[in-house]
């Protein structure tokens, strides 16, 4: 994609997490829970483990590609 | 915000899964296309919402994982339904209850009257009664208009009559005539002048022609708006037409003048007074009088009281030489009366200036006052205008 000038979030299987201040994060294109704690949710993605670190987080809407977690959000890693 | 309206309606589960491999379960979950929300994890449990239609499919795939799932609550309107529906009484009340609602809904039951004062209410009760307007009529059956038109024939009070079917309200509005109303009917021809001199402010002409423009100067009798229209046309001029007007009144008081005068007899009066207050009234020797300087000998040491004393001075009616200050108050007065007396209320007073002056036989107070007043009146329209 980047060859062709476009830019990367355009590919669909690129995991993307948006940060909606502390209150909120909604991640794209993840292929599934790997652990969930109130304390952290686990993802994976195409390029690998993603957590998301925060406190008393809950799952607001799930499916196969997108998940919204609401909460008091920390942060978020790659494994 | 759809989503949630349809869960709403279709009914969901509020479900907790406790067990093993909870977050393979929740993929197996998602990736059969079932709708989950609301997870949230409690130790070793998972709390989460699904439709009615996913919970049996939720069901069937958790029977390959080591985990028991439990129903902690039900919501949504097939749910409720699910409840009435083995409540029959509840739901003939609730069927029986829609239908006298439907059935209510096609009479009218308040009538609503409004605006009454002199005309009575109960007449226009019993108009409305005549026309077969009751509580309990038939909605369908009322023709609003033929309604108002009875109303308003009803009384010769009723200026205007309206009716407005709302609901199961009949609002009947009622305008009454008012009494006094002027209403204007072309008189004889004639002409506006101007009752005093001064300086126009305004000039509005309702019928006729206007002679002057504002910032003019008139005469008293000055012809302002003229009947005739020339042609041989005439009409009654009417309008208004105000202007500044000069005003000037003088009040003269001789020095001489009915005072009360003091006889020479004196009296000293005491009287007691505690924190400021008399407690003890000194009763004055004289019917007419005039007291000296307060003398007050206080004992605040003993008590809080104070012993006041004063001279007092008899005083009787005389003619005699009235002081400069008492002459200015007398002529004020008099010449303000005069002011009041003779100035037009509608009057609007713009600047007011007062004199005094002074001889060998008096006082003379001296009020000039500009005042902004409708100097039209109605005269006869001038004999040389109305030959042409």
């Amino acid at each position: 994609m980047e060859a062709v000038g476009l830019p990367i979030e355009t590919e669909s299987s690129v995991l993307k997490i948006t940060l909606l201040g502390h209150r909120r994060a909604l991640i794209e294109n993840h292929k599934g829970v790997y652990a969930y704690t109130e304390k952290g949710i686990t993802l994976t993605g195409s390029e690998g483990l993603v957590s998301v670190y925060g406190n008393d987080l809950e799952i607001k809407e799930l499916d196969t590609e997108r998940m919204l977690v609401d909460g008091y959000i920390t942060g978020a890693t790659y494994e | 915000m759809a989503a949630n309206i349809w869960n709403s309606l279709a009914g969901y589960v509020i479900i907790n899964i406790e067990g093993a491999y909870l977050e393979r379960l929740i993929n197996h979950i998602t990736n059969s296309g079932i709708e989950i929300w609301s997870l949230k994890r409690q130790g070793g449990s998972i709390r989460l919402s699904v439709g009615i239609g996913g919970f049996y499919r939720l069901r069937t795939i958790a029977r390959e994982y080591p985990c028991r799932i439990r129903i902690l609550e039900k919501h949504g309107l097939t749910v409720a339904l699910c409840h009435m529906g083995r409540r029959y009484v509840m739901a003939f009340g609730w069927i029986a209850a829609l239908g006298v609602l439907l059935i209510a809904s096609r009479f009218v039951w308040i009538i609503d009257i409004e605006g009454c004062s002199a005309v009575e209410e109960a007449g226009v009760q019993r108009v409305l009664a005549a026309k077969g307007v009751s509580p309990g009529a038939r909605r369908g059956s009322l023709d609003t208009a033929a309604i108002a038109d009875a109303v308003m024939a009803s009384d010769g009070r009723i200026a205007w009559a309206g009716a407005q079917l709302t609901g199961v309200v009949l609002q009947v509005s009622v305008k009454e005539a008012q009494e006094g109303t002027h209403i204007y009917t072309q008189g004889e021809p004639c002409s506006i002048f101007a009752s005093q001199s001064g300086v126009i402010t305004s000039i509005t002409a309702l019928s006729g022609h206007p002679k002057v423009n504002v910032g003019d100067a008139v005469q008293a009798g000055d012809e302002l708006i003229s009947g005739s229209l020339g042609s041989g046309i005439f009409t009654e001029a009417r309008g208004t037409v105000t202007a500044e007007v000069l005003h000037r009144y003088a009040y003269c008081a001789p020095w001489e003048q009915e005072l009360l005068l003091p006889t020479g007899a004196k009296q000293k009066g005491m009287w007691i007074e505690l924190k400021g207050k008399t407690i003890l009234p000194c009763i004055p020797p004289y019917d007419k009088y005039q007291t000296g300087e307060t003398v007050r000998h206080t004992f605040t040491s003993v008590l809080p009281i104070t012993m006041c004393s004063a001279e007092y001075m008899e005083l009787k009616e005389g003619r005699g030489l009235a002081s400069a200050t008492k002459l200015m108050e007398i002529t004020r007065a008099g010449a303000e009366a005069q002011m009041y007396e003779q100035l037009p209320p509608e009057a609007t007073i713009i600047s007011k200036t007062t004199d005094f002056s002074t001889d060998d036989t008096g006082m003379t107070c001296t009020i000039q006052l500009i005042a902004e007043q409708n100097i039209a009146v109605i005269g006869e329209i001038l004999p040389d205008v109305q030959q042409q």
